[in-house]
Order: structure tokens, then sequence, then C-alpha cells
């Protein structure tokens, strides 16, 4: 079927059973931990993965991709208001946004950001259903040899970029391969570092460390200092409209940042974060007046907020087309649909066409289920900041242990939990990037398997491996990230 | 914590170490017909080969004293965390034989009052109330959560 026949489908999926119910309480919980600082989309999907077991794979990743969405447009609530951002991909809104609310103009930045999350979203969604379908119609062609090439540039990529230096997020991707070589081979059904435990031969779940590393991890840096309840701008209904010369001001913005967002959502990293920066550069680079950045330019709200929703639709098309994850909440979303018995992939859409195309005409119907939700209901998301500390850590610390424990009925996954939370703690402290290792410990698995599989098809020859067009190419960009950074750094000192 | 970042570090190093001899005890079968142990063997030579380097860096340069200083909790602040930690583990040692109404009504407190909750009294009922209402939503959400051997 063509893109408007699946989209039509796809309303057809969305709009049947309990699919608009899971739509309608992702975006819901996505933009209440958007919302609320310290927890973000990645721990609040891997919470909510456990509840999704009882629902079918589509309704699943309909009420998980609402999560990774929602908080997108959550988040630059609280940036705005509060001059605290939700969650990391609303930094950069905190710039612009709080100083537009400082100067009584609140309720326009909001209605900007809202407004231009869901026209990037919208776009964003359109460039998923151009990109998608072709892109899947490549990958057929691949075989282990360029899956495995893939797979290692995405970590690659992603230990470049990430926040912390190269050799840590290295180091943390060869932690999370490690974690994900636990248990029985699925080749050979060899038990891998088990000890005797039958438990661990099942392997090391994904939830317990996500859960771990984001949940109790975050909990125990917010215990270091305890906060009062933070102050918040009030916004009234009626001053939600931004003026016709704000409009004319943030529109063009508004279509750079879908744009840039889509595109840096295609390839491996935090890309929802990259983009509100590089939007917000880009902005200040073309602005007559780059000097009314950081006093409540509404060009500064409208990119960055636009360019996270699009970048959230962007990053879906590697997973959709690919069944690769570039960034930690596509690997979550992974996790969930190898739960539910389906392979993400280029044959997804031949397959599960229910699942493809219910996901991205629910897309749709969220973008504009959080406009409404995200603009006359603001005053009572924003009150949401007003729950004690105490009753939201404590919350957080029992939805993380019941939702491990649910997933096998497991002890030993809330050990791993806890390890994981304290591991977490400390790395987090030392700067260490934690996107890698989730990545890895999902991508690890893929990884061992198309490499013996490349092995063995080449049958020890290695032409046979790496001189094919795609594998060459992919491995000599993973190449270049490797050498050029520290070669480039080394000239410029010479 | 001074010295955190070589610390961890060679934590790794030892980590990789482990895993590397326990790798080496796997199957790693031949080019054309891969084992078990091949992919931990690179893993684990991975692991050594930046943990090393980052271990030796870290010394040498004395970069942890400089960026890592206070980046850690001292005092009270090092106790709350420690604390909240060491509750969770409580928990999860205590939930098979206490079950589940217990252990989070003690968790919750424990939580309530080292967050902010001034009062013993109001901590401790907050925390009641909390595990009774957790407990009847996992329970209409399907959760078998464990009563406790204790009790049955």
């Amino acid at each position: 079927m063509d893109a408007f026949q699946g989209l039509i489908y796809g309303f057809g999926v969305v709009l049947s059973g309990s699919n608009l119910i899971s739509c309608f309480l992702g975006v819901l919980v996505g933009t209440i931990v958007g919302v609320l600082p310290g927890i973000g989309p990645i721990g609040a999907m891997a919470l909510l993965i456990p509840s999704t077991y009882s629902l079918g794979p589509t309704s699943a990743l309909i009420m998980l991709s609402g999560i990774f969405y929602g908080a997108m447009y959550g988040g630059s609530t609280t940036s705005i208001l509060v001059n605290v951002p939700g969650e990391a991909a609303s930094v950069v809104t905190t710039i612009d946004g709080y100083q537009m609310a400082r100067k009584g103009r609140g309720g326009a930045a909001l209605a900007i950001a809202a407004v231009g999350s869901f026209v990037a979203g919208t776009l964003g969604l359109v460039g998923l259903m151009l990109f998608a379908p072709p892109l899947a119609s490549l990958a057929l062609e691949f075989g282990p040899p360029e899956y495995f090439s893939l797979t290692l540039l995405g970590l690659i990529f992603l230990s470049r970029i990430g926040s912390s230096s190269a050799l840590k997020s290295f180091l943390m991707v060869g932690f999370g391969l490690l974690l994900g070589t636990i248990g029985m081979d699925a080749i050979s059904g060899v038990p891998r570092f088990t000890f005797g435990s039958l438990e661990l031969g099942q392997g090391v779940e994904l939830v317990p460390v996500a859960m771990g590393l984001y949940g109790i991890g975050e909990v125990l840096i917010i215990a270091e200092r305890i906060t009062g309840i933070p102050e918040l701008i009030k916004v009234k209904f009626r001053e939600l409209f931004p003026t016709l010369a704000e409009w004319r001001k943030a529109f063009p913005p508004m279509m750079r940042g879908a744009s840039l967002g889509f595109f840096l959502g295609l390839i491996p990293g935090p890309a929802a974060i990259l983009s509100t920066f590089a939007s917000y550069a880009l902005e200040k680079k073309l602005s007559k007046h780059p000097e009314e950045f950081g006093q409540g330019a509404v060009e500064g709200v409208a990119g960055p907020e636009s360019a996270n929703n699009s970048a959230t639709a962007g990053s879906m098309v590697p997973l959709l087309a690919l069944g690769i994850p570039f960034a930690p909440p596509t690997a979550l979303l992974l996790g969930a649909l190898t739960i539910h018995g389906v392979q993400p992939g280029p044959l997804l859409m031949a397959k599960h066409p229910e699942v493809f195309w219910g996901v991205v005409a629910s897309m749709y119907i969220g973008n504009a289920v959080l406009l409404i939700l995200n603009l006359p209901l603001v005053g009572i998301f924003a009150s949401i900041l007003r729950l004690p500390q105490h009753m939201l850590m404590g919350m957080i610390l029992l939805l993380c242990l019941v939702g491990t424990y649910s997933i096998n009925n497991s002890f030993l996954d809330i050990y791993i939990l806890l390890g994981m939370g304290v591991v977490g703690y400390i790395l987090r402290k030392l700067d260490f990037d934690m996107a890698p290792l989730i990545l890895a410990v999902v991508l690890g698995p893929i990884l061992e398997k198309t490499l013996r599989q490349s092995l063995f098809y080449a049958r020890g020859d290695a032409w046979a491996l790496f001189g094919r067009p795609y594998t060459a190419f992919l491995l000599s960009i993973g190449l270049i990230l490797i050498i050029l950074p520290p070669l480039v750094r080394r000239l410029r000192r010479i | 914590m001074p010295r955190a970042l070589p610390l961890t570090f060679l934590s790794f190093a030892l980590l990789g170490g482990a895993y590397l001899a326990e790798s080496l005890s796997l199957s790693r079968g031949t080019v054309e017909q891969p084992g078990a142990g091949l992919f931990p063997v690179l893993v684990g030579i991975f692991i050594l080969s930046l943990s090393i380097p980052g271990l030796a860096a870290s010394l040498k340069a004395g970069e942890d004293r400089d960026l890592h200083q206070g980046v850690f909790p001292r005092g009270k602040d090092l106790r709350r965390v420690v604390t909240i930690a060491l509750s969770v583990l409580l928990f999860t040692v205590l939930l098979q034989p206490l079950g589940y109404g217990i252990c989070s009504a003690f968790l919750m407190g424990a939580v309530f009052r080292l967050l902010g909750m001034r009062s013993w009294g109001k901590a401790a009922a907050a925390a009641i109330l909390t595990a009774l209402v957790s407990y009847f939503f996992f329970i209409s959400l399907e959760i078998p959560l464990p009563r406790g051997s204790l009790f049955s």
C-alpha cells in the first residue's frame, strides 16, 4: 500500500479498540514527565514498559511513543514558567522562554512552543512517511555484514557526539556490550557469565538497567539536595494568544526547526537535545537582531521547540525501517516491541502494517491532543510542580521497584535495578554519558549475532565481509569518526 | 572523594580483566564458525584497552582532583543519599519474607522523612496511606505482588 492508503489504514487501527486510549494515556504521561524535572521520557518509558504487557504490540508502541514525543511538549512549560527545564531537550527554551514570561509574554511563549511543536511534529511525520518506506526497501538488500556495520556505526556515532569524553562514552559502550552478553548464548545455547544462576540465564533485561540508571539514579541525585516548591509565573487563558508580529517572527524558525530536527533525528545520537541547540544557534545566526537572543526572542523559543518535536519523528525512521535504534528512547521502543514478539525492520511494514501505520497515525492524533492539552490546560500541568519532592521521589521508587519485579516476578531483577541505580549515580556524577550504555545493551546482541553470521557467511574471507559497498561505506564513516577528531586536535596543537 | 575517577577506571579495568578471563574459558570457535566466546573476548579486550589508558591518564593528569572535587555530596547530604540506597536494598531483601505492604510502608516512611517531612508521625501516616493506595493500584494492574513468605 502507498503512504496515503497506509495512513488511512493506520487511522482505522488507532480509532479501533484500546489504541486511542493508549495514545491519549501516552501523551498525557509524556506531558506530565516533560513538566516534572527529574524524570525524563527515557525513565518514564522504562517505568511503563511492564504495564504494556497486557496490551497488544500496537497499543504498547503507541503508548510508549506518545510518552516520547509528549515529553517534548511538556518540557517547555516549566522552562518558560519556572526557568527549570522539565527534560534535557527543553534546556534551550529556558533562555528566551523564561525571559518572555518575565516580560508578561509567558502565554505567548507557551502558545508558540505548543503550536511550533504541533507543526513540526506533523511535518516530521510527513517526513517519516516519506523516508521510512524507501529506506526499508533499501534495507531489504542488507545482509548481516551491512547490519553489523550499521549497528557498529550507530554506537560509534553516539559515543562521538555524546555529552562526555569519547573515552568515557566508549567505555560505557563496552560496559553495555558486557551486560548484553550475560545469559544464554542465542546461537549455541551455552550459558555465559551466569555463575550457575538459572535466572541470569535469561539475560539482563533492558528495563531494570534503564530504570536503575534513569529512575533510581535520578532519585539518588535529587536526594542530595532538599528543594522547596518552585515559584510559578501564572498565565491566564486570555494571555495565550501571541500577537500577529510574534506569529510572523515565529513561523520561519518553526519551519527551519522542523527540517533541521527531522534530519538530525535520522542520525545516531540524542537528536531531540542536539536539535534544540543547533536550531537556537541557526536562528541566532540568521537573525537581524541577534542581540535580542537571551532577552526574550520569539525565534529562540519557536525554533528549538519545533526542532525537538520533529527530531522525535526523525528518530523513529531508523527504528521502524531498519530495526536499529539510534537513541535511548527508540532503544526502549525496540525493547518493548521485542517483548511483544514484533521485530522492527524492513519487513515490519509488510508483516505488521497495523504496527507501523497505527503508530504513524497515532502520532498525528497525539500531536493534536497535545496541542489541546498543552494550551488550555497548561495551568493544571504547571501545578504538578507543586507536588512535594518527597512524594514524587517515593512514587518513582515504588514504580521502579514494582515495575521491575513485574517483568519476570524476579527478585534478581530488583537487585540489578538497585545495582544499576548506584552505578548510574556514581557514573553520572563523574560525567559518564548513560545513553551509549543503554544503546549498547540493546544493540550488543544484534552486533554479536550479525558479526557471527557475517563471519560464517564469509567463510573467513575478509574481502567478502568488508568489500561489500554498503559495508565498506558504513565502516569507512565509522573509521573516520574514530580517527578524525583526535587527528584534528593534534594538528591544531602543531 | 578525591580519587573517584581513577577508582572508577580501576573498577572497569578489574571488571574487564575478570570478564576477559571468564570469556577465555568459553569456546571461541574458528573464523568460519565463531563460538560463544569470540564476542565476549573482543568486548573484554575493548574494555581493558579503554579503562587502562583512562586510569593512567586520570592518575597522571591529576584531572580527578581538579574536575571532580566537590562532585559528590558530603556530610548530611551524603548520609541522605546512602540511607536512601540502603533503604531500597533493605526493601529488596525483606520483600520476599515480609511482603509488599510492610516493605513499601517502611520504604516510603524513610523516603518521606529523609526528603523533607519533618514529623515522624506525619511521615508514617503518609507512608502507610501511600503503601495502601499503591498496593490497590498495582493489584488493579494485575501485578502479582509478594505477600510475604512469613505470613503464608
